[in-house]
């Protein structure tokens, strides 16, 4: 049955997830998360504790969605962690969150990429 | 005679008859299989039937409440339609699209997934169906045919954000909601001066987007005119203008023709020379940066606002006494721009301007131009050639000129979108043939799907190209065709197109025989453009501009919905426009370029609607005075406008009584008295609301900070001297619904919170000026809302 499963479709299905979630995750998240989801936005300077590292591949281990879905639409303090972080849950609606988290599942990816673009050029 | 016996023989015919008809027979239990065993869309229903049994025992098994089991067997394999009468559509995707509307599939792959967004919500499957947003081939039900990319197809599936041009058959506002692309094409459609030469119906509003010419010939000088027309990317890179491919001859007599545009009164003012520094003190306060490119950054990227012109290199094209009078009366040489009147006295207009030209000179292109011979002044035939071309190439389209009204008349736009494909001209070009291609293609590169000019056998070739000659101003002067032999008339041609300028004066006609020399004629005005070229000029948008272009230009349409019932509400787009004295002062300093007020104006500086529900009148007072920047990143702030003292006092007295909404944060009014800064300085903590906001110093930069200090600011500017309590109060309760895009998030505070955290703002007061506050208060009667309670 699987193999009816029409390929580049769903692949474009998800990029294009991944493509609303970044546009979402620019105008909410970057200031402080960074704009390669590294944790090192202009604000988070003057955060302490400093914003989540999305490249961190440890972290990603640790999570699920549905917890990256709670922590997002109901903020840090909803599983213990910073009230730096806020909830969402009535700025963005839960489609919204999904692909933001679509698009942070990225980060890791492109982060290393970055990385050996840089290698490569030194 | 004896009979014969009759024997029968099977004749080779009845033989294959018998063949065909069991292979016939054979066909048809097979496509009989086929279409009730493992047709596409029943493989597609039975994988969605198992998905379906097995998430419902997942379901179980967690205990969740999803339902009871169901049973794969259960589900019925059939075609499913959405039935649209009133449209005339069948919609059968969701034969295939099983999943469409149960939110249970978005982890499910194509075509079993749920639809993305929230847009069924509103626009449910069965009374809207598929094909009226995605188009397609509703009826059908295997992939291709469905998704119609099959011939004669006109249709087929749109995709990306193309589906948004479909937006348009119900949504009639200017705007449309969660269509970005579609309203920025649309707004590129204004902006690029298209609605200028093409008709579009009332979609959109058609504004000159050039500057008006009345007085060009006061303005410029020759040599720069000269050189812009020919080609305007050369002088400027970040050029509004598109460039018109025109032959040396045009150019000249536009410029001969446009240079007559004259102000005998600007000419003929005297002029002092002006001074640098106060000059470049004007240009601080007056922010022009916000509005102008000024300079460029380390990486020649330009810097500044894009709504005005570029300033860069003025100096090598601008008559410094036309800059002196636009300065003090922008609005009389540009009714329509956005530029705001400031108050320059003609001293101060002479030092800005001496500013702008010693600022903004390409010396290296000066000098280069001082060596240039100086150009001749035009003649008569050619100023009357140039108002031939003027209205030939339909300028006026984009540039007000008096006495040269616009035309319009290239080809109408109003339904473009539904042109069946097999009227739109593709030439050679290898795409393919659908409306969306064409469009797209068309706007990239104007050219490449027009049709080169080209002889047919059996025309007469000096008649064809005699006919075809562009532009027609150039040869309409001369006289009509001579009689005589073939290759006396061809020569008759090569002559009026070297007398034109379109041709290079040394070219002769080869020797050989008369149809030689036609073909010969016809490459040698292919090649400079001149033959039956298209008058459009090259935009050279981006990929992305080209797309929402094309995007907007699909959504012309014929086709819409069949009934007024199914428009969307109209949001009601007041025109902020007021007759009276605050509406003259507006209409001076246009504060619509920058500010919103109701539905009118741009959000590049705060939303006034609900300014008399924001702030303190005295702080506005003051701030209109002495602006500053809210934010400590920024440097740009409102321009100093120097407002004579009656009209700053107007203007917030206006804004104060005017500006207001009296239910925004009415609960503040009645409950005041309940509120409790104490508990809201600790609400302020547990909610990290300092991770955006300042407080003396401690907390974040997103935000502006609550507790900004303005040096010899005469009034407090911490958010409690600034600040309604109301407004915080309905902003804390759901910022959104008065900034849409803010990304202040909605905490879900109670009112009680939301009380609280109000005093706490309104007592943040820089206690310098507490006691001039207090003796405010008596005007306002708001400022004594943040007691502190403790």
């Amino acid at each position: 049955m699987q193999k009816l499963a029409i390929g580049h479709d769903q692949q474009s299905f998800v990029a294009a997830s991944q493509a609303r979630g970044k546009k979402v995750y620019d105008h909410y998240c970057e200031i402080c998360h960074g704009a390669e989801g590294q944790g090192d936005g202009f604000n988070s300077a003057m955060l302490d504790p400093p914003p989540r590292n999305f490249a961190d591949e440890a972290f990603w281990k640790r999570v699920n969605d549905e917890q990256l879905q709670t922590v997002i639409s109901r903020g840090g303090e909803s599983v213990g962690k910073s009230v730096l972080m806020p909830a969402w849950g009535r700025t963005l609606d839960p489609s919204q969150i999904t692909d933001v988290i679509a698009f942070l599942r990225t980060v890791p990816a492109l982060a290393k990429k970055a990385a050996a673009a840089e290698e490569s050029e030194n | 005679m004896m009979d014969r016996p009759r024997t029968y023989r099977v004749g080779w015919l009845k033989v294959v008859l018998l063949l065909s008809s069991v292979a016939s027979f054979g066909m048809l239990l097979l496509a009989a299989y086929q279409e009730n065993f493992t047709a596409e869309w029943r493989t597609h229903q039975q994988e969605f039937a198992h998905v379906l049994s097995v998430k419902a025992t997942a379901a179980n098994e967690t205990s969740a409440p999803a339902g009871a089991s169901v049973k794969a067997s259960d589900y019925p394999i059939e075609i499913r339609q959405a039935f649209l009468p009133e449209w005339d559509k069948v919609d059968r995707c969701i034969t295939c699209h099983v999943g469409i509307d149960n939110p249970a599939m978005q982890d499910q792959p194509q075509p079993l997934t749920a639809h993305p967004g929230d847009i069924l919500q509103h626009h449910s499957a069965d009374r809207y169906g598929c094909t009226i947003c995605h188009q397609g081939q509703g009826r059908a039900t295997d992939k291709e045919a469905a998704h119609g990319r099959v011939p004669f197809w006109d249709e087929p599936l749109l995709t990306g954000d193309f589906i948004q041009s479909t937006c348009t058959q119900c949504h009639h506002d200017e705007e449309v909601p969660q269509a970005p692309v579609l309203n920025r094409g649309r707004q590129l459609l204004s902006e690029l001066g298209c609605v200028g030469c093409h008709k579009t119906g009332e979609t959109l509003a058609a504004e000159k987007v050039g500057p008006q010419l009345d007085s060009v010939g006061s303005k410029v000088t020759r040599k720069w005119l000269h050189k812009w027309l020919a080609d305007p990317g050369k002088y400027l890179p970040e050029h509004k203008m598109p460039q018109y491919p025109l032959p040396s001859g045009a150019i000249d007599g536009l410029a001969a023709f446009l240079m007559t545009a004259r102000d005998d009164k600007i000419d003929n003012a005297p002029q002092p020379k002006g001074d640098y520094d106060t000059g470049a003190d004007i240009y601080r306060e007056s922010q022009c940066i916000v509005c102008h490119v000024t300079k460029l950054d380390y990486a020649d990227n330009p810097v500044g606002g894009h709504i005005g012109p570029s300033l860069m290199k003025i100096g090598n094209k601008i008559n410094q006494k036309w800059l002196v009078a636009f300065f003090q009366n922008p609005h009389s040489f540009l009714p329509h721009t956005k530029m705001p009147g400031y108050h320059f006295s003609k001293k101060e207009a002479i030092n800005l301007s001496q500013f702008a030209i010693e600022e903004w000179t390409d010396y290296d292109l000066q000098d280069a131009e001082a060596e240039e011979p100086a150009l001749p002044t035009g003649t008569p035939q050619q100023i009357a050639l140039g108002k031939r071309l003027f209205a030939e190439l339909d300028c006026a389209g984009c540039h007000e000129l008096k006495g040269s009204p616009a035309k319009r008349d290239a080809p109408e736009l109003t339904f473009i979108g539904s042109t069946p494909v097999h009227q739109l001209t593709f030439g050679d070009a290898k795409v393919p043939r659908t409306t969306p291609d064409f469009l797209y293609t068309k706007l990239k590169s104007p050219r490449s799907l027009h049709h080169k000019f080209e002889l047919h056998p059996g025309e007469d070739p000096v008649d064809a190209i005699w006919e075809n000659l562009r532009p027609k101003s150039l040869f309409s002067a001369s006289q009509s065709l001579p009689d005589g032999a073939e290759g006396e008339r061809l020569a008759w041609l090569l002559e009026q197109a070297k007398k034109a300028g379109v041709l290079e004066k040394q070219l002769a006609l080869p020797s050989g025989t008369t149809a030689k020399q036609a073909h010969w004629l016809v490459w040698a005005l292919n090649e400079v453009g001149a033959l039956n070229p298209l008058k459009m000029p090259d935009f050279q948008p981006s990929d992305q501009d080209t797309e929402a272009l094309a995007i907007a230009l699909m959504s012309l349409s014929e086709v819409g919905a069949p009934s007024k019932r199914f428009d969307a509400p109209r949001r009601s787009k007041t025109v902020f426009d007021p007759k009276d004295e605050f509406g003259k002062l507006e209409r001076h300093y246009r504060c619509l370029s920058c500010h919103k007020i109701r539905s009118s104006g741009e959000l590049l500086a705060s939303d006034l609607t609900y300014e008399g529900n924001r702030v303190n009148r005295e702080w506005l007072y003051h701030y209109l005075n002495q602006p500053y920047s809210m934010r400590r990143m920024l440097t740009i702030a409102m321009p100093i406008f120097h407002f004579p003292d009656e009209e700053s006092r107007l203007m917030s007295e206006y804004m104060a009584n005017v500006f207001v909404d009296s239910d925004l944060g009415a609960a503040w009014k009645r409950n005041r008295d309940k509120a409790d800064a104490g508990r809201g300085k600790t609400l302020f903590q547990a909610k990290g609301c300092m991770a955006c906001h300042q407080v003396n110093g401690t907390g974040g930069d997103v935000g502006p900070s609550l507790t900004t200090q303005v040096p010899e600011f005469p009034h407090g500017t911490w958010v409690g001297d600034k600040l309604k309590g109301e407004w915080v109060y309905a902003w804390l309760e759901n910022p959104q619904a008065i900034l849409p895009d803010t990304i202040e998030p909605n905490l879900g505070l109670s009112d009680q919170e939301i009380l609280d955290l109000t005093a706490f703002v309104l007592s943040l007061k820089n206690p310098q000026f507490q006691k001039k506050n207090n003796g405010d208060d008596k005007n306002n009667g708001d400022n004594n809302n943040g007691q502190v309670k403790k």
